[in-house]
C-alpha cells in the first residue's frame, strides 16, 4: 500500500538575512504514514512539529531530504485538492464572517457556488456556529475561531487531514467532540496527521505517534505498544469490596511470591468533567455536535459513536 | 481551468474587501476627493486659463494620493497576509504562488480603479464648476457653478451617510460601502450637472464636462498600476514601510527619468535602468490640455502597453521572489 506521507532524511535549517544558519528545526526525519491512520506528532515547543507540517504542505522548502504526500511532491498543487489543513494559530481573515470564510476557502478548492453553500451550511451546523454565521470573526473568542478553522479544513472533504494543535483554545466538551470527529473521519478512510501539546488527546485518538525533540524523532510506534507495561498485569474485578479484596491480594502475593497491589481504577478527568456538565444540564450527554457533516461520510460513517467503536476516547 | 478562475476570483474579492475596509484607505480617498473639490474655492492664480487650477490640482491629487494608496495597499495586502499566516492557509490549498500574488495585485488594481473614478469625477466637477466669464445683459462677470460645487462637496458626505445607514440597517461594512458609494455619488453628480447651465439655470440636458480630461487621467491610472505592481512584488520580501520607501524611490527616479536617462545608449547601465524604471513623465500629461489641447488615443494605447509590460515585469520579479520564500 502506498504511504500517504513519506519523508526520507528530511532536514530544515533556518537562516538569517545573511544566509547564516540559525537553527536546525528538523533533522533526519524519516516518517511513513499509511492510509486511514491517525498519526500523532508530539514534542515540546520548538521541537519541529509545525515546521514538519509546513514542509509537507510545501510552505517551507526543505534543506535536504525528500517528501512525498499522496504519492507526489508537495510542490504539486493538485494534491492539495485532497488535503485539509488546520494551522496552529487559526489564520483567518478577521473581517470575514464564518459563512464568507467557508465560501472563500471552498472557492480556493474550485468548488462551485452551490457546493460551497451546501458544504458551508453543513459544516457550520457541525461546529455549532450556524447562529453566528453572519458575524465577523473579529469578535469571536479563540475557541469559536478554532471551530471556523476546523470547518475550513474539511470544506474539500479531504483524504488527508493535517491538524496542528486542533484542540488549542477549545473547552473540554469541544475537545472531546473534535477527538470523536477525528476518529470518525479516520474510520471513514481519512488519514489524519495531528500535533498536540495535550498528550491525553493524542493518546485517545492516535494509532501511532512519534515524539520529536530538537528536530529529531526520539521514538515512534503504535500508542498501545509504547504505553503498555508488558512486565505488569492488572486484574479487574467488578463489585469487589476492600474486605473481599484483601485476602485475595494476600493469597496471590503468597502464591506468586511477588508484590501485589489492589487499588480502584479511576476514570479520566475528561470523562468525569463531561459527566458533571451533563448532569448539571439535565441531559444524558452534552456531546451533541461535531458529528461529521453528511458530505464527509465517504464510506458510510455513522457518526461520532460509530467512530469511537474502533478506538474510542476513554 | 474553472477551479483556477474561482480561486483567483476569491482571492481578488477578499483582497479588494480587505483593502477598502481599511480606515486609512478610506481616509486617503476622502482626502483626495475633498482636496480636489475644495481647492478651487481658494483663488490664488488662474494659470492663464479658466478651470486650469481645478484641473491640474485634481490630476495632482490623483497622482500623489493614488500612489500613496496603491503602494501602501499593495504592500500591506501582500506582506500582512504573509505575516499573519492567512497566506500560509491559502497556499496550503490548491493555489499556486504566482496565482496568489497576481490575484492580490488585481484586487489592489480594483481599489486603484475605484479611486481613479472618484478623483477623476471630482476633477471633472471641480473644473466644470470653476469660475467662468458669464455675460449678463450688457456686462460680464466671473462666476462659479455654485450648485455643482455644492453638490460635489455634498456627494461624499451623502455617501458616508448612506453607508452609515446601510451598516445600521443591513450590517454592511461601513468602509466597503463608503468606498463603493463615493465614486457612484460623484459620477451621478457630474452627470447630473448637464441639467443646468453654468449660471445655474435649469434647462435641457447638455453635457458640460471637459471630456478631454479622461485621456489625461487614464495614464495616471497606468502609473498607479505600475507602482502598485512593484509594491506588491517587493512586499513578498519587505515590510510595508520598506515597500513605501522603495515606492517613493521608484517614483522619484521615474519623475527624473528624462534627466538621468537622456541620451543613454540602450546597451549601457543607464540605458538598462531607463528601460526598467517606469518613466513617470510618460504618464503626466496635464500640460497637454492647455489652451484646448488634446492627447491622441493612440498615445494612450501605447502608454497602456508600456504600463502592462512594466506590470508584467514587476509581477514576474515578485513571483520569482515569492517562489523561493518560506511561508511561516
Amino acid at each position: 500500500m502506498t504511504p500517504v506521507i513519506e519523508t526520507t532524511g528530511l532536514r530544515k535549517i533556518f537562516r538569517d538575512f545573511w544566509r547564516r544558519p540559525t537553527v536546525c528545526a528538523v533533522d533526519s526525519l524519516n516518517l511513513t504514514i499509511q492510509p486511514g491512520e491517525v498519526f500523532g506528532l508530539l514534542g515540546p515547543n520548538g521541537s519541529g512539529k509545525s515546521t514538519t507540517i509546513k514542509m509537507l504542505l510545501g510552505l517551507l522548502h526543505p534543506t535536504a531530504g525528500t517528501v512525498s504526500v499522496l504519492g507526489r511532491p508537495p510542490s504539486d498543487i493538485f494534491i492539495k485538492h485532497r488535503i485539509g489543513y488546520l494551522p496552529e494559530n487559526t489564520h483567518l481573515h478577521r473581517f470575514l464572517t464564518p459563512r464568507e470564510t467557508l465560501r472563500y476557502y471552498g472557492s480556493l478548492f474550485g468548488l462551485d457556488r452551490r457546493t460551497c453553500r451546501e458544504r458551508g451550511e453543513a459544516l457550520l451546523e457541525m461546529v455549532d456556529l450556524a447562529d453566528v454565521a453572519d458575524r465577523p470573526i473579529d469578535g469571536f473568542s479563540k475557541g469559536m475561531a478554532r471551530r471556523v478553522g476546523i470547518a475550513q479544513a474539511l470544506i474539500n472533504a479531504p483524504d488527508l487531514l493535517i491538524l496542528d494543535e486542533p484542540t488549542s483554545g477549545l473547552d473540554p466538551v469541544a475537545c472531546r467532540e473534535v477527538k470523536d470527529l477525528v476518529r470518525a473521519l479516520a474510520n471513514g478512510g481519512v488519514t489524519v496527521l495531528m500535533t498536540s501539546h495535550l498528550l491525553a488527546d493524542v493518546e485517545h485518538v492516535c494509532d501511532r505517534v512519534a515524539i520529536m525533540h530538537r528536530g529529531l524523532v526520539q521514538t515512534e510506534g503504535a500508542v498501545g505498544d509504547l504505553l503498555v507495561r508488558a512486565d505488569t498485569t492488572r486484574l479487574l474485578i467488578a463489585n469487589l469490596s476492600d474486605a473481599e479484596a484483601e485476602p485475595l491480594r494476600a493469597e496471590l502475593a503468597a502464591r506468586l511470591n511477588r508484590d501485589v497491589i489492589a487499588d480502584h481504577p479511576t476514570v479520566s478527568l475528561e470523562s468525569y468533567f463531561l459527566d458533571v456538565v451533563a448532569r448539571a444540564s439535565g441531559k444524558s450527554s452534552v456531546l451533541t455536535h461535531f458529528r461529521p457533516a453528511p458530505f464527509l461520510q465517504k464510506t458510510g460513517i455513522g457518526g461520532a459513536a460509530a467512530g469511537s467503536a474502533r478506538r474510542g476516547p476513554a | 481551468m474553472f477551479y483556477r478562475i474561482r480561486s483567483f476570483r476569491a482571492i481578488v474579492r477578499t483582497t479588494f474587501i480587505e483593502a477598502i475596509q481599511e480606515p486609512a484607505a478610506l481616509l486617503v480617498l476622502l482626502t483626495a476627493v475633498c482636496v480636489t473639490s475644495v481647492a478651487p474655492l481658494f483663488h490664488f492664480h488662474a494659470f492663464g486659463e479658466e478651470g486650469r487650477l481645478a484641473r491640474d490640482g485634481g490630476l495632482a491629487s490623483l497622482l500623489v494620493f493614488g500612489l500613496a494608496l496603491g503602494c501602501a495597499a499593495a504592500g500591506a495586502a501582500v506582506h500582512r497576509e504573509c505575516a499573519s499566516g492567512t497566506a500560509a492557509a491559502a497556499l496550503s490549498k490548491p493555489v499556486g504562488r504566482g496565482v496568489f500574488l497576481t490575484a492580490k495585485y488585481v484586487g489592489i488594481l480594483l481599489v486603484c480603479g475605484l479611486f481613479w473614478i472618484s478623483v477623476t469625477a471630482a476633477t471633472l466637477a471641480a473644473e466644470a464648476a470653476a469660475d467662468r466669464t458669464v455675460v449678463v445683459g450688457d456686462s460680464w462677470d466671473r462666476l462659479p457653478d455654485v450648485r455643482l460645487r455644492q453638490w460635489a462637496i455634498f456627494a461624499p458626505l451623502a455617501a458616508l451617510a448612506v453607508a452609515g445607514l446601510l451598516q445600521n440597517r443591513r450590517r454592511a461594512r461601513f468602509g466597503v460601502a463608503t468606498f463603493l458609494l463615493v465614486p457612484a455619488a460623484l459620477l451621478l453628480t457630474v452627470l447630473a450637472s448637464g441639467f443646468w447651465s453654468h449660471a445655474g439655470v435649469w434647462g435641457p440636458y447638455t453635457l458640460r464636462l471637459n471630456l478631454r480630461l479622461i485621456p489625461v487621467a487614464l495614464p495616471l491610472f497606468f502609473a498607479l498600476a505600475l507602482l502598485a505592481a512593484w509594491s506588491a512584488a517587493l512586499a513578498v520580501r519587505l515590510p510595508t514601510g520598506a515597500v513605501l520607501l522603495a515606492g517613493a524611490a521608484i517614483l522619484g527616479a521615474g519623475l527624473a527619468a528624462d534627466t538621468w536617462s537622456a541620451g543613454a545608449p540602450a546597451a549601457s547601465l543607464r540605458g538598462v535602468l531607463a528601460g526598467l524604471f517606469p518613466n513617470i513623465q510618460h504618464y503626466w500629461l496635464a500640460d497637454a490640455l492647455a489652451r484646448g489641447g488634446t492627447v491622441p488615443w493612440s498615445y494612450i494605447g501605447r502608454a497602456a502597453a508600456l504600463a502592462a509590460a512594466g506590470c508584467a515585469l514587476a509581477l514576474s520579479v515578485g513571483v520569482g521572489l515569492f517562489r523561493t520564500r518560506d511561508i511561516d
